[in-house]
């Protein structure tokens, strides 16, 4: 057994069914919490806009200036970010490299795939060809899966022999399909070629673990030139970097243009909700690209085989490995990754509903959380109670906020009785409402002006009118607020509530070569 | 660059905090009806007007709340002190509508202002025989149509008998508001939860009646039907009349056609008068 293990048994536990006795009782009841509060909320707003009406619309008022404060609280912090991811693209990091010593450091970059295709793979390797930090010191893994067959492993052979002998070492991991225990996905593919990393390259070449960081990144994750400079930049001046995962900025930038309105939408709302966070970077877990080093890999025994989110659950397997001793430094620079687009429009909606999901069963982090908080008495109770407050607001507010603005705070005008109908406030109930959803209007605003000024320069392909009504689409958050966060949130927290736990699935990647934008 | 500093983020939250503290529960005061006024809070009620027409003028005593249109057909009044309002809406061409409304803290007072052209078009309804020589104001129907308006006025017809007797079912019914004719007198029921009575049931928000005499007195009626947004009906004496709905007042009844022993019939949402042996259609609403 893996001494992590050892020391804490409960370190890559995935879901109830892995327990027993009393701690599967307990665990399931932890899975069950996400969804008991979210459709609590929602029930009970219901239930109080019929039973006392007067009490529901206070509530809907208050909370819609509580949106409204919230909304201009986190335009600022979105701004603070927009002007540091700025200023951190335009540095020069190798220049500021020039005074510490980092030729030592080794850079293992791996790529996981499924069946995404060559082209895909192709243009996030050669952006790392082109990166300005020393290639010497990168090495990339190509991570495949036995159960994609032999077309995937031919597109690794292809760019396997296309890339030899640019990068410090190049090299293809198979992971075997249906392992015991392991959950098909990202996490057991990445788990097994960050165990082939360690001793194909890192130990091979004798390089310290205390100075190989590890990136895992999509198949789609293009960096910009001076990505991996700052990265080491962040590592080396970091206190403890080996406590630390690193965490960029995802821009879906590789084919922004081509996307459909609602990809667009919902792929900058994640950008900006990230970039909220590396303002608050007590609240950032790992997500997507990250960055973490091969010490604290190879001491938790990597990313977790057997569950959905595995990037988000790294950062706590390590947070619990060495009790609450663990953090994530938001590094303010981006990667360019993929928005969500299929082969029409129809399947675009359905891929950006599984994706959204997928990432909403984040919720199995609160499980994980609270039960190894219980088992874990040399985490301090300020800690636990931070981490496990912010999980559960998120998951909750995900999954209950947008139908509570949109949908159950109306309530009491329908279910509220002709008593409450008859009232003064139920006549100006939607009139305050509407007033303090107008101004949280700004927080569209902010986000179209800063969208317009992450995105790439538009292709001569693309009419100036694509570019108006980019400017314009913001106006659809509320509509991809309740259908791509709240319904996805709720249903991936009735998954967890009832145990029909989710599978892994890979978000398709297909980019037209007409409508692919240089990043920017 | 560093993200924003802690102590930053606090001021932040603590400004953000106090904006709250102080905006949404003035948000809650006035949404509940609450007013300053000399420096204490008064509780205001409102009062809520519908109009079944565009381009009509709405005002509270005698000031101008706006004109009706397309889209806008209502207008909401609130901060009113508890009082009595006179509310008046006129369009040229209509009967001029007022109402005086009782307006308690709180609760606002609702109204429908039906307006009622004081022009209505008769139109005389042959059977085509010959077009020619039609004249505008005749309609000319087939034979199987005539029939049909023979049937209706001789199938469903609620003539009371010479001495007018109670009836327990009514003559119509819409929303849970219902018709009787009992002895010759017009009566409005509210049939559905008493603690939902409609505003037109209420003299006073806080004071409602379950049913209300339409029509009392001298005259015998003998038949009533909603239309649009009031209430038709014809007395053996007088013809037939059209009314608002409400018990609040100044009722407004105005007389459609006023030959007695005339009758009518809301057929495929218009309304026929027969007078003896002739129909006429009435338009013009």
């Amino acid at each position: 057994m893996h001494p992590a293990l050892q020391k804490n048994p409960y370190l890559h536990t995935g879901r109830a069914t892995d327990l027993t006795g009393t701690d599967r009782l307990i665990y399931r009841l932890f899975e069950i919490l996400p969804g008991f509060l979210s459709f609590g909320t929602l029930f009970g707003l219901a239930a109080l806009s019929f039973f006392a009406p007067v009490w529901a619309a206070y509530f809907t008022i208050l909370f819609s200036g509580y949106w409204v404060y919230k909304t201009i609280f986190l335009s600022v912090h979105l701004g603070h970010n927009f002007r540091r991811l700025r200023y951190n693209m335009s540095a020069d990091w190798l220049q500021k490299l020039e005074n510490l010593k980092y030729q030592d450091i080794l850079h293992v970059v791996i790529f996981p795939f499924a069946h995404e295709p060559y082209q895909v793979l192709h243009e996030s390797i050669s952006a790392l060809a082109n990166s300005r930090f020393p290639k010497s010191q990168i090495a990339v893994v190509l991570a495949s899966e036995e159960r994609m067959g032999t077309s995937a492993q031919e597109t690794a052979k292809k760019l396997e022999n296309e890339f030899k002998g640019v990068f410090k070492d190049f090299i293809v991991t198979v992971h075997p399909s249906g392992v015991p225990g392991e959950l098909p996905g990202k996490g057991s593919n990445i788990s097994y070629a960050a165990g082939e990393a360690r001793t194909r390259i890192v130990d091979a070449y004798g390089v310290s673990y205390d100075r190989t960081l590890v990136s895992a990144f999509d198949a789609d994750t293009v960096i910009y030139p001076d990505y991996f400079a700052c990265l080491t930049w962040y590592f080396l001046t970091e206190d403890n970097p080996l406590r630390a995962s690193f965490q960029p900025v995802p821009l879906y930038n590789n084919n922004i243009w081509g996307a459909p309105i609602l990809s667009r939408v919902l792929a900058y709302s994640s950008t900006f909700w990230q970039m909220i966070q590396q303002e608050m970077p007590e609240r950032l877990t790992t997500f997507s690209s990250h960055a973490v080093s091969m010490r604290a890999l190879v001491e938790a025994d990597y990313w977790q085989r057997n569950i959905v989110s595995e990037d988000s659950r790294i950062f706590f397997n390590l947070f619990m490995h060495y009790d609450g001793e663990y953090r994530v430094v938001p590094i303010s620079y981006p990667v360019s990754m993929d928005a969500n687009v299929s082969k029409n429009w129809l399947a675009t909606v359905h891929a950006l509903y599984k994706q959204h999901r997928r990432w909403s069963y984040g919720a199995e982090n609160v499980a994980y959380l609270l039960f190894n908080f219980m088992k874990n008495p040399r985490i301090p109770f300020k800690k636990k109670w931070q981490q496990a407050f912010i999980q559960i607001e998120g998951f909750w507010s995900l999954a209950t906020h947008p139908l509570i603005l949109f949908v159950v705070g109306w309530l009491p005008l329908f279910i509220g009785g002709y008593a409450f109908n008859a009232s003064v406030l139920s006549y100006n109930l939607p009139i305050v409402a509407t007033w303090f959803l107008t101004i949280a209007m700004f927080g569209l605003v902010v986000s179209s002006v800063f969208f317009m000024r992450l995105v790439p320069d538009r292709p001569q392909v693309y009419s100036w009118g694509r570019s108006v009504i980019m400017a314009f689409q913001w106006i659809l958050v509320p509509l991809t607020m309740v259908i791509f966060s709240a319904i996805p949130g709720l249903d991936a927290q009735i998954r967890l509530m009832t145990g029909n736990y989710l599978g892994f699935w890979v978000t398709p990647k297909t980019r037209h070569q007409e409508i692919k934008s240089k990043t920017a | 660059m560093q993200p924003v500093s802690m102590r930053r983020r606090l001021v932040y939250l603590v400004l953000s905090v106090i904006a709250f503290m102080i905006t949404v529960p003035a948000a809650v005061f006035y949404a509940s009806g609450y007013r300053l006024e000399d420096f204490s809070l008064v509780e205001t009620g409102g009062v809520y007007v519908s109009v079944s027409t565009s381009d009509a003028v709405v005002s509270i005593n005698g000031k101008e709340e706006g004109t009706t249109s397309l889209f806008v057909r209502s207008f909401y009044v609130d901060r009113l002190n508890e009082d009595s309002y006179s509310v008046q809406v006129s369009r040229e061409g209509y009967y001029p509508w007022t109402k005086k409304l009782h307006v308690e803290p709180s609760i606002v007072t609702d109204v429908f202002a039906f307006l009622i052209p004081q022009t209505l078009s008769l139109r005389e309804i042959y059977i085509d025989t010959d077009e020619e020589g039609v004249a505008s104001t005749t309609r000319v129907v087939s034979q199987s149509e005539y029939n049909s308006l023979l049937k209706a006025f001789a199938a469903t017809s609620t003539l009371p008998s010479a001495k007018p007797s109670a009836t327990s079912t009514p003559v119509a019914t819409r929303a849970g508001v219902e018709l009787y004719v009992e002895k010759g007198n017009l009566i409005v029921r509210w049939s559905r939860d008493t603690k939902a009575v409609p505003s037109s049931f209420c003299v006073e928000p806080s004071s409602c009646v379950y049913e209300f005499f339409l029509e009392k007195g001298k005259d015998t009626v003998k038949n009533a039907q909603f239309f649009l947004g009031g209430i038709v009906y014809a007395t053996k004496e007088s013809g037939v009349f059209l009314a608002e709905n409400d018990v609040r007042p100044v009722p407004l009844t105005v007389p459609v056609y006023s030959r007695p022993g005339s009758d009518f019939r809301i057929i495929n949402g218009e309304l026929i008068i027969k007078d003896g042996s002739t129909f006429y259609e009435v338009s013009g609403f």
